[in-house]
């Protein structure tokens, strides 16, 4: 009656040597992938902000940041969001021909001039997807502080191994058509001309 | 104003580093390929598969495919493109008639000369430099990155810059992707 069972003499896995170079491709393959998911969530994220409100990034959140401050002055937004005033005019007009802020003198301080929101920005608003940004942000704010810095180091790497670590970059995920009117640093691998060309295209778009 | 202050005085926080860098990378690559239409007038996975061919010789559609991580519907529109060009021609192969193989033409050598390294070959050689360690660092620091985007399960090749293609295959899909 006693069942001796059958000790279990076959290991499944096969014990075969890792190619170091099929290892390695297979690291860079996962590196890209996630990478180019990354990419692809910035991007397909703003088409989908684009196509629900007919905003891009850098206008919702300008108008988010209007809403959640009150009483704002361009500077204190241009603060804020880490854009230049410039740019921040430029995106406040553009808002304003499309009636979604008006610009008043402040009453206290008559060298002032605050923006507000109208009542279709704030219906706007409500019905917005949320930005990836303050997703990102929100989800980062409950990393541990070690996992914090892990990945902040990760991903300054990730823009050195791109000679991409002198680039001028906002800390705004989807800068939009916004990011052709910045100036630019360079290095050599992103060759002035390029640079320029594309400041010279999107003077065009503006 | 006191909470304006405070915040002026801060150096860059911890979420604005990320931001920064993730603006950079996303620049840099959107960079690059302008960079690399302005001075070929080819995408960066034109390139890739230029590349590929001169590199493999006597090589099918679907072994390119293999290769450069695209499917090979992807695989065969870029061929055609490059054929219209004059960059690329294909032919029977004589061992198998079965098979037709892909070769450069000197217009497609020539182009690969004086083409700008792809971002991604630059990008790939640093990251295999690398200690293991940091490799993996590397990886998972990106793979979470991708899922607080909630982008773990975009459907994306390993092509840092699929330049137009991406636009063309299916746009709705795309942009439904965070629509649920």
């Amino acid at each position: 009656m006693n069942e001796v069972s059958e000790p279990q003499t076959s290991v499944a896995s096969d014990s075969s040597h890792v190619n170091q170079a099929d290892h390695l491709e297979h690291r860079i393959e996962e590196v890209l992938v996630a990478l180019r998911r990354v990419i692809r969530a910035t991007d397909l994220h703003s088409k989908h902000l684009v196509k629900t409100t007919g905003l891009t990034a850098p206008q919702m959140l300008i108008l988010q940041t209007i809403r959640n401050m009150g009483q704002v002055t361009i500077g204190e937004i241009a603060h804020e969001v880490s854009l230049s005033q410039a740019t921040v005019t430029t995106i406040l007009d553009r808002l304003e021909k499309r009636e979604l802020v008006y610009r008043e003198r402040s009453l206290t301080d008559k060298r002032k001039v605050h923006a507000h929101l109208t009542e279709f920005a704030d219906a706007i608003l409500l019905g917005a997807p949320i930005p990836l940004q303050d997703q990102l942000t929100r989800q980062f704010g409950h990393l541990k502080e070690w996992e914090q810095t892990m990945l902040i180091s990760s991903l300054q790497r990730v823009a050195q191994m791109m000679d991409a670590h002198e680039i001028d970059a906002s800390p705004v995920l989807d800068v939009g058509q916004l990011d052709r009117h910045s100036q630019v640093s360079h290095n050599g691998f992103y060759p002035q001309d390029a640079l320029s060309a594309e400041n010279k295209q999107k003077s065009k778009v503006g | 104003m006191g909470f304006l202050r405070t915040l002026q005085d801060t150096p860059l926080s911890h979420i604005d580093e990320v931001l920064v860098a993730l603006r950079r990378v996303i620049r840099a690559t959107d960079l690059h390929s302008k960079h690399l239409a302005k001075t070929t007038g080819l995408t960066a996975p034109q390139i890739l598969l230029l590349q590929a061919v001169r590199d493999k010789g006597h090589v099918t559609i679907g072994e390119l495919a293999n290769d450069i991580s695209l499917s090979q519907a992807t695989v065969t529109t870029i061929l055609d493109r490059l054929e219209k060009r004059n960059l690329v021609y294909r032919e029977r192969s004589t061992a198998d008639k079965r098979k037709v193989h892909t070769y450069l033409t000197d217009a497609g050598t020539e182009v690969l000369k004086d083409a700008p390294m792809p971002l991604q070959d630059h990008f790939t050689r640093q990251f295999g430099d690398l200690q293991e360690w940091e490799q993996t660092m590397i990886i998972s620091s990106l793979q979470r990155v991708a899922q607080m985007m909630d982008a773990q399960h975009i459907d994306a090749s390993p092509v840092l810059d699929i330049g137009t293609l991406d636009r063309q295959s299916n746009p709705t899909e795309k942009v439904d992707a965070y629509d649920k």
